[in-house]
């Protein structure tokens, strides 16, 4: 079997090497351990000697020629051997030259776009901390309105607490520090963690709070007439037993009932109204959406919505109230039924409330604050003096849609469906 | 709230130094395992440097308290070889400055060896190293190469701060069945503590809150604990609400304890003696940097470390070139008034 | 010092007495296998298979085998980055050490240590060392324990030239002396530290005399004489074993091959290379076993054909060794305990 010539690794980090030249001919005879070639390598050139004694054959690489290590260059064949071509010599192991070519880096940007791609994209030339920046992107507040108190204007997170327009107590920075704080000064209290609920009240109306601008408009409205146009309804039906069915003859008709259909008509007579800020475009509600308060007998708040209340008439805006209540504390309540709204009532009459600011529902544009009756004296029309009734409404709007004398028109006009309550039996829509 | 270690209330404990601890460590050692040699420069008769072995000769005998040959290099690989073939060998060096010259029996055998050989040998040395500055030894006796050791795959690093953790991490080295480094502080082998009798470890992986505290995280080791303590409680003084914690061992780093700690106070000082360069500071900033503690960070983070030139002699200058109470407390106020 | 090459009374070699016929020839195949080895070895990373670098003893076999034939299985060894023959010499498998050198997971260091950290600590070896003199102190660390522990073992530590004059070798050196401890310490004398020449580097013209320093036997022997080896480490082995400390013994040797693979030879010549090669000490201690009738010519080619054959399935036991996993990369350098 002749001897097989590699082309050996001498070197570490090796993977080629340069043939520089032969020291043996093609058919000449050679000794093992005599010179065979030399190899070029980065460092210096170096000898390799032969690996058996013979005739030097079927060469295959020349001078100059780049190399795989390993690779086989020729055959020596000893003196008895038969020279035939070994096999595979010539075609399988044939000696590979190796062209190099030049590979830009690999992370070498290509082009423009890439560059941009890597490029930081967070807030140009603000200093902001990673906790102030995280805090304020939670919150929705941009960084570009906060100023910051650190060294050349680093915005810090005292700086996004303070940022907000109100402080919220609940929120007031993270309540780890608050409990550290009162620790620390004494306060004797007990540390435990808000439900999910109260987590989305918090945020949701913080948000509302810090992020729409809102304006109150306050009315007085007479109730002699509602408190009447009430006892006659519910006289009505407690009367008509014989015709009407069992869960209409024992409904009983609330104030609250009253006012929710109030506010049905009013956003039908004055549409333009019936609205909700979308980040730059307006969107016209086509019914009246009435998002009603109510609060749990667990604690904690939700807002079920009463679609299209406009078309539905006082016994069906009565019975529905109910029904969304009941459900509302045993948790029943459909996803659906606690959205979309375009406009909530908020009635804390029943706590003997006079009067009341309430935060808006967002995205609604206005809620309205409703207090308890009091009996008073008026002055009528005609400059006399007499005791009626009377409720306080306070109307919040969010002046990105509704201007005062828009929301000061529906006010007017919902005082005039309470204090005409007849108009609450006409279908306006 | 506590700055004091914490005690285990049945276990009977007596007021004793931090050299005294050791020494009752590497007694209870030598006592309880056979296989416990204690080596180094001057530890027999003479008592060790800083009396630390003191007459722990007198009962166990030379064979088992040997002094070596001034030949740390030497030393160190016997310790070394005894150790990878059945001996559990407490080796000493004089002064910590001293394992430069032992540096390749360190960290070319002793740290990789377990892992060159496939698994199949380890290294249960534990090494001492009294370290530090405070004592006018000047540049060649007084410094603190922990991070060096830290940087290398294979060791243990620990640094106790207080006499009782002195004993426990030593019983815990020898238990460990790899090369566990102990860095004394020079100027702690004084100090006194409350020490259990008989035998308890400490573990070799986790960091200790030594103070809580809700505005600012400071994390030290050695005699830094001592002077983060001091300076947590005049910042408590201005208002600030500081926590200390005692890392005690740096490689591995409890990066948990320290993650959580950020996270709950927004900000973050590491105090070590090492030069500040490349040093404890770096890697902890760091792996903060890149944790999820990231987003919490409301300042920069801070180093203090000893100033970038050998100790000094000069006993002013001394001082002046590794963290002092003064230099944590200001840092960390300025930190808290968002002045930096 | 004293050179030991044949008993001077009855001129039989030391070994021929010493040993019984199987270890003679044991000793013989032994050595074979080392050459094979580190042929096959050469070939390997000359064909790209075997990656890094590695140090051949090609030419040094008898210093090795030698030493180690003093020893029993128990008895340890440290080991230097020529080490593959120490390795073999103390009974490893080849297979399982081309599998180290291919990197794989059942090599002897499940392919994290390579060429320069052969071990079997099985068989007593401690591991070559990458670092010139490295594991002098580790030897003596070990005698600390055979002594400590009373485990009646003794430790070979093999050096080279080069390591004679590194603080680690004086270091240790006095301090086996000062307490006595079973090590015997075998310097490999193969003339060059690297390109450096022993008449260049070392101020001493026998690395033996450094015994003198630490008061403890030291003697220069033919270290291509298998069984002057032998001989000279058997003696040092005993006194050890008998508590009476260390001794130093140099092996006048020679490799063959350069200093790693990308050594160029530029500091020697081709003469002295092809005279050390007529000092071949495989054929030697063949020739005397032969001279000896402890073994025949068929014998010793037949010995010759079950090292090739060996050295072929260990290769290819190698290669079709599993390689390491990646995730694996970190495992060992600390041992798993539960925390």
């Amino acid at each position: 079997m002749p001897t097989e010539v590699i082309m050996p690794k001498v070197d570490m980090d090796m993977s080629t090497g340069t043939l520089a030249q032969w020291h043996v001919k093609e058919g000449a005879i050679v000794g093992k351990g005599e010179p065979l070639f030399d190899i070029e390598t980065d460092k210096a050139t170096m000898e390799v000697e032969s690996p058996a004694s013979g005739t030097l054959q079927f060469v295959m690489a020349q001078g100059g020629d780049e190399i795989e290590i390993g690779k086989c260059i020729a055959w020596i064949f000893g003196e008895d051997e038969h020279l035939k071509e070994p096999e595979g010599a010539l075609s399988s192991t044939t000696t590979e030259v190796v062209h190099t070519t030049v590979i830009p880096a690999a992370d070498a940007p290509k082009d423009e776009a890439q560059i941009k791609e890597y490029r930081s994209t967070n807030t140009g030339d603000i200093r902001v901390t990673p906790l102030a920046r995280r805090i304020a992107k939670d919150r929705g507040i941009p960084l570009e309105t906060i100023k910051g108190s650190g060294p050349s204007g680093r915005i810090t997170r005292v700086d996004v607490e303070s940022a907000r327009v109100e402080r919220n107590e609940a929120q007031t920075t993270s309540n780890f520090e608050l409990a550290s704080h009162l620790e620390r000064i004494g306060v004797d209290f007990v540390h435990e963690p808000a439900d999910r609920m109260r987590q989305r009240i918090a945020k949701r109306l913080t948000e509302s709070k810090s992020t729409v601008p809102h304006f109150y408009i306050e009315a007085e409205c007479n109730m002699d007439n509602l408190l009447q146009f009430r006892s006659d309804l519910n006289s009505a039906l407690a009367n008509s037993t014989d015709s009407l069915n069992k869960d209409l003859s024992t409904l009983k008709i609330s104030i609250n009932d009253l006012v929710v259909r109030a506010c049905a008509q009013s956003l039908t007579t004055v549409p333009e109204a019936n609205v909700s800020w979308d980040n730059g475009n307006i969107i016209r509600y086509a019914d009246a959406n009435i998002s009603i308060a109510v609060s749990l007998d667990s604690g904690g708040l939700v807002t079920p919505v009463i679609r299209g209340a406009q078309s539905k008439a006082i016994n069906r805006i009565a019975t529905e109230i109910r029904s969304l209540a009941v459900r509302a504390n045993n948790g029943s309540l459909k996803n659906t039924e606690l959205q979309g709204g375009s406009f909530s009532v908020s009635n804390l009459g029943m706590y003997d409330v006079k009067a009341f600011n309430a935060i808006i529902n967002p995205p609604e544009a206005m809620i309205l604050a409703v207090g308890g009756i009091r009996k008073q004296v008026v002055v009528t029309t005609d400059n006399q003096t007499k005791i009626s009734s009377v409720m306080t409404v306070v109307l919040s709007c969010d002046h990105r849609v509704i201007d005062g004398v828009l929301g000061a028109q529906w006010l007017r006009e919902f005082k005039r469906f309470i204090e005409q309550p007849a108009l609450l039996a006409m279908d306006l829509s | 709230m506590s700055s004091a270690p914490v005690q285990s209330a049945e276990q009977d404990s007596v007021e004793m130094s931090y050299a005294e601890a050791i020494r009752d460590a590497l007694d209870i050692a030598l006592g309880e395992d056979e296989r416990v040699v204690l080596m180094g420069e001057d530890i027999g008769v003479y008592g060790g440097a800083f009396q630390v072995t003191g007459d722990l000769v007198n009962k166990y005998g030379e064979d088992r308290v040997m002094d070596t040959p001034i030949s740390e290099l030497g030393g160190a690989g016997v310790a070394v070889g005894a150790a990878a073939t059945g001996l559990r060998p407490i080796f000493e060096f004089q002064f910590s400055d001293f394992a430069m010259l032992a540096m390749e029996q360190i960290c070319n055998q002793a740290a990789k060896m377990r892992y060159m050989l496939g698994g199949e040998v380890s290294v249960p040395v534990v090494m001492r190293f009294p370290a530090g500055s405070g004592t006018g030894a000047a540049a060649q006796h007084s410094q603190s190469l922990e991070a060096w050791f830290g940087h290398v795959p294979g060791l243990k690093v620990v640094q106790p701060a207080t006499p009782y953790d002195a004993k426990g991490l030593i019983l815990a080295a020898l238990d460990d069945p790899d090369p566990v480094m102990i860095f004394e502080h020079k100027i702690l082998y004084k100090q006194k503590g409350l020490v259990p009798k008989g035998r308890y470890t400490v573990p070799l992986h986790k960091a200790e809150i030594r103070r809580a505290g809700a505005d600012i995280t400071i994390v030290a080791s050695s005699i830094m604990v001592h002077r983060s303590l001091e300076a947590a409680e005049l910042l408590f003084d201005k208002g600030v609400s500081a926590e200390v914690i005692d890392l005690k061992s740096i490689r591995p780093i409890d990066k948990q304890t320290i993650i959580e700690s950020v996270v709950k106070t927004n900000k973050l000082i590491c105090v070590y003696e090492g030069v500040k360069t490349l040093g404890i500071g770096a890697e902890i900033s760091a792996l903060v940097a890149e944790s999820a503690a990231f987003d919490y960070l409301d300042a920069p983070i801070l180093r203090l470390g000893a100033a970038d030139c050998p100790v000094p002699y000069n006993p002013e200058l001394e001082k002046a070139s590794v963290p002092q109470v003064e230099n944590i407390y200001q840092q960390a106020l300025a930190l808290c008034r968002r002045e930096l | 010092m004293m050179s030991k090459a044949t008993d001077s009374r009855t001129n039989v070699p030391f070994a021929i007495n010493a040993y019984t016929k199987e270890q003679l020839k044991e000793a013989l195949r032994k050595m074979y296998l080392i050459r094979k080895f580190e042929e096959g070895a050469e070939d390997c990373y000359m064909r790209g298979l075997i990656h890094g670098t590695m140090h051949l003893s090609i030419g040094q076999e008898a210093s090795a085998v030698g030493s180690c034939m003093a020893l029993e299985e128990s008895d340890q060894i440290t080991s230097t980055h020529r080490g593959h023959a120490h390795c073999v010499a103390k009974g490893a498998e080849v297979s399982r050490m081309f599998a180290e050198f291919f990197g794989k997971e059942t090599g002897y260091c499940k392919g994290r240590g390579g060429s320069m950290h052969i071990a079997d600590v099985a068989k007593g070896n401690l591991g070559a060392n990458g670092i010139v003199a490295g594991g002098i102190p580790i030897a003596v660390g070990a005698a600390l324990t055979a002594k400590r522990l009373n485990t009646g073992k003794v430790v070979i530590c093999f050096f080279g030239d080069g390591a004679n004059n590194e603080g680690a070798f004086h270091e240790s050196l006095n301090m086996a002396a000062v307490w006595k401890l079973p090590v015997v310490f075998v310097c490999e004398n193969n003339q060059y530290g690297m390109s450096t020449s022993i008449e260049r580097s070392t101020a001493v013209s026998q690395i033996a005399t450094r015994a003198i320093a630490y008061d403890i036997p030291g003697f220069t022997v033919d270290g291509n004489d298998l069984s002057s080896v032998a001989e000279a480490v058997s003696e040092a082995s005993s006194r050890a074993k008998s508590g009476k400390g260390p001794s130093l013994i140099e092996c006048m040797t020679y490799r063959w091959r350069g200093h790693s693979k990308s050594d160029r030879n530029r500091y020697r010549t081709k003469e002295e290379i092809e005279d050390w090669k007529k000092k071949d000490p495989i054929l030697r201690f063949g020739e005397v076993l032969k001279d000896h009738k402890v073994i025949t010519d068929e014998e010793m080619k037949q010995l010759e054909t079950d090292v090739d054959k060996e050295i072929v399935a260990a290769i290819e036991f190698a290669q079709s060794s599993p390689s390491p996993s990646l995730d694996e990369v970190t495992r060992d350098v600390y041992t798993e305990i539960d925390q």
